[in-house]
């Protein structure tokens, strides 16, 4: 089921086997190189040669190029833990749970994933009865409303999931506090308590969601709320997550059923799909079998199946016209998920008329 | 030349004018500046021209090299490439720069270049810094933009001094030393004319040295400076830093030495540096050791003409 586009990917091929660093020509790596920064992957690739043993090897030029991205991805992810110290002190050790989601879970599992990874926000979750109480408690301590203008802080508060960003003038980290994993307007709607329920202690006092709720937030995130459009970071992490969490065969037998339970069966179909497609991910054909029940119609699998390849990375797939018909495809798929049509309409025309006017 | 690696094995090139115009306007000049090679493509002639009247005497690759980095200048359409001419500027970071007229293509070049180096090199220590050496002196002169430090480290190069850059010093954490990295030197306003006066007392066709001056840059007017031969051709000359100088230009000012402590100049030095934060704990240690090995002080001046003598007396001071 490879897929062709994909496959002749150099940064692709590099990442399903790292071993072919060994012996690429200058040319390879300078397109090699090229894609991983544009997919902020390059911290990824160095972290591999390291784990396999073949970094001494590599050309000189390459290891100084890698260590300037071992730097940035130590820091990012110490900025990232530091942070979590900070607002532990502000917002835990109250008789509720603080969920850390995304990267900082990642980063609080010590997961595959987080190696030679680049993390610039944090985001946290907590139940939607406590969300004002959280950003009073920020905002106490220092944090400050990232977003200033009117229309986008009201757009947050009536139809968003998330607080507006917060910032702590001090540091540069911008916190998302969440209360629910999706927009309140998506198509989708999960019964949040269920996710908050089955989470569990983590690091400092924090939370974080089970195994298989954090690989289906990552999926949800990525095939149901937001772009597919340059995501191939994305990807991988669902890749690297289904490979880690795999090894337990009851993360399999758990997935499909969570999926259902939460209405996630459609983004888990392309998360499965595309990270077997295009990773070349390890899924128990029970897996596939199972979630096969909850594929899209044939011609909207047949659309996917050509759209998807051709935008996950930035660089890849073809150009002109159907480049931009996928991407442009993609994006409007995306927000036709997120929200009614009427509101969509009466969203994208107020951004535009704001930018016109040079206010966003 | 240190050898790099098995692909930094082939000779490096000496074009001549054309050869290196048909090779930015077609696969990329591959240009080295001290330790980063960086593919320069550039779609308008103008723009070539410029750049090559300042960057002839570098070192260029002719076989292909691993790059550290790609700048792409191009018009992003006919529109924009023949009938009003914009300079966009693709570095190959996700970034997007607000492309400025064609006519001032260089400065996109530059500020592209020095965009790279700033947010993505964590392999070295940056010092936001004039550095120069000479016999055996690595000289930082730490400073905020506006105190005078390009124009000080420039001058400085053009009186004997090896230019290791006007702003991005560059500090390998495991030899301790300071790594040429000579580009192109940006000029501002007022200290244009005055560096082409001092380039004039001591060298023929002292124009040759500078491009046009581009004027309403989003910072005022710029006018580049190639550093001297000599600066170019040390680019692989590293130095340990010993002296750090910390520069203030003040035009009612009299020429003084001022004395400052090391934990001063440890904080200004910290200050200065922006990678400190993301490189961590081996920043913090390699300044300590640098400022526990050098001698600091402060200087205050009025003119190029009393720095340079200040600087020389404070150097002077330690060896005689």
């Amino acid at each position: 089921m490879a897929n062709p586009i994909t496959e002749r990917n150099i940064l692709i091929r590099v990442l399903k086997n790292p071993n072919l660093m060994e012996n690429l020509g200058v040319g390879e790596w300078n397109e090699l190189l090229r894609e991983a920064k544009i997919s902020n992957l390059a911290g990824r690739l160095s972290a591999d040669a390291e784990h396999i043993g073949i970094k001494e090897k590599l050309p000189l030029k390459v290891q100084n190029i890698f260590k300037s991205y071992d730097y940035s991805s130590r820091s990012s992810q110490r900025m990232i833990r530091w942070e979590m110290n900070r607002v532990k002190r502000a917002l835990v050790g109250e008789d509720y749970k603080v969920i850390l989601l995304k990267g900082a879970a990642y980063i609080a599992k010590e997961l595959k994933c987080t190696r030679g990874r680049l993390s610039v926000d944090l985001d946290i979750l907590v139940e939607k009865n406590k969300i004002d109480f959280a950003e009073d408690k920020f905002l106490r301590h220092g944090w400050e409303h990232h977003v200033e203008n009117d229309y986008d802080q009201k757009f947050y508060r009536e139809y968003s999931h998330e607080l507006p960003p917060l910032v702590h003038p001090d540091r540069q980290i911008s916190i998302d506090v969440h209360h629910s994993i999706l927009p309140v307007t998506s198509r989708v709607y999960p019964d949040m308590t269920k996710l908050v329920d089955a989470a569990v202690p983590s690091v400092g006092g924090f939370y974080t969601f089970s195994n298989v709720d954090i690989v289906l937030h990552s999926v949800v995130h990525l095939w149901q709320d937001g772009e597919v459009r340059s995501s191939l970071r994305n990807l991988l992490e669902q890749h690297d997550m289904f490979e880690e969490f795999g090894k337990d065969q009851k993360f399999w037998d758990a997935l499909v059923p969570r999926a259902v339970e939460l209405g996630f069966t459609r983004a888990l179909y392309y998360a499965l799909r595309y990270c077997k497609m295009i990773m070349g991910t390890n899924i128990p054909a029970r897996v596939m079998k199972n979630i096969d029940q909850y594929a899209p119609n044939g011609l909207i699998r047949i659309l996917m199946d050509w759209m998807v390849p051709g935008v996950i990375s930035p660089t890849l797939g073809s150009t002109g016209l159907s480049r931009w018909l996928s991407m442009n495809g993609l994006y409007i798929r995306s927000h036709w998920l997120r929200m009614p049509p009427f509101m969509l309409a009466k969203h994208l025309s107020t951004k535009m008329i704001m930018r016109i006017k040079g206010e966003a | 030349m240190k050898v790099l690696s098995k692909f930094h094995k082939n000779k490096l090139a000496a074009f001549d004018d054309e050869e290196l115009d048909t090779k930015l306007s077609t696969s990329g000049a591959q240009l080295e500046i001290g330790p980063f090679t960086v593919n320069v493509k550039l779609e308008f002639k103008n723009i070539r021209d410029e750049f090559i009247k300042i960057y002839r005497e570098y070192p260029f690759y002719n076989d292909p090299v691993i790059h550290d980095n790609y700048i792409h200048i191009y018009g992003r359409n006919f529109y924009r490439k023949y009938m009003r001419p914009q300079a966009f500027v693709d570095v190959g970071m996700n970034e997007e720069f607000i492309p400025l007229p064609a006519s001032m293509g260089m400065v996109s070049l530059e500020m592209g270049l020095n965009w790279q180096v700033a947010s993505a090199c964590k392999q070295y220590l940056m010092f936001h810094a004039g550095v120069v050496a000479k016999d055996g002196v690595g000289l930082i002169m730490p400073a905020a933009s506006g105190s005078g430090k390009s124009t000080l480290a420039a001058g400085l190069s053009y009186r004997g001094w090896q230019l290791h850059s006007d702003e991005f010093g560059l500090l390998d954490l495991e030899s301790e030393e300071l790594v040429p990295y000579p580009r192109a030197v940006s000029l501002k306003n007022e200290s244009i004319p005055v560096m082409k006066n001092w380039v004039a007392q001591s060298h023929e066709n002292h124009l040759d040295y500078f491009t046009e001056e581009f004027e309403g840059t989003p910072k005022g007017t710029i006018c580049y400076m190639r550093p001297t031969t000599q600066s170019i051709n040390a680019m692989h000359e590293r130095t340990k830093p010993n002296i750090v100088i910390l520069p203030i230009f003040d035009p009612a000012s009299k020429p003084e030495i001022r004395p400052i402590t090391k934990t001063m100049a440890f904080f200004r030095t910290v200050m200065s540096s922006a990678n400190y934060g993301d490189i961590g704990a081996d920043a913090f240690h390699a300044i300590s050791n640098l400022i526990d090995n050098a001698r600091v002080c402060e200087i205050v001046y009025p003119t190029l003409d009393d720095a340079v003598k200040l600087v020389e007396e404070f150097v002077g001071d330690g060896n005689g």
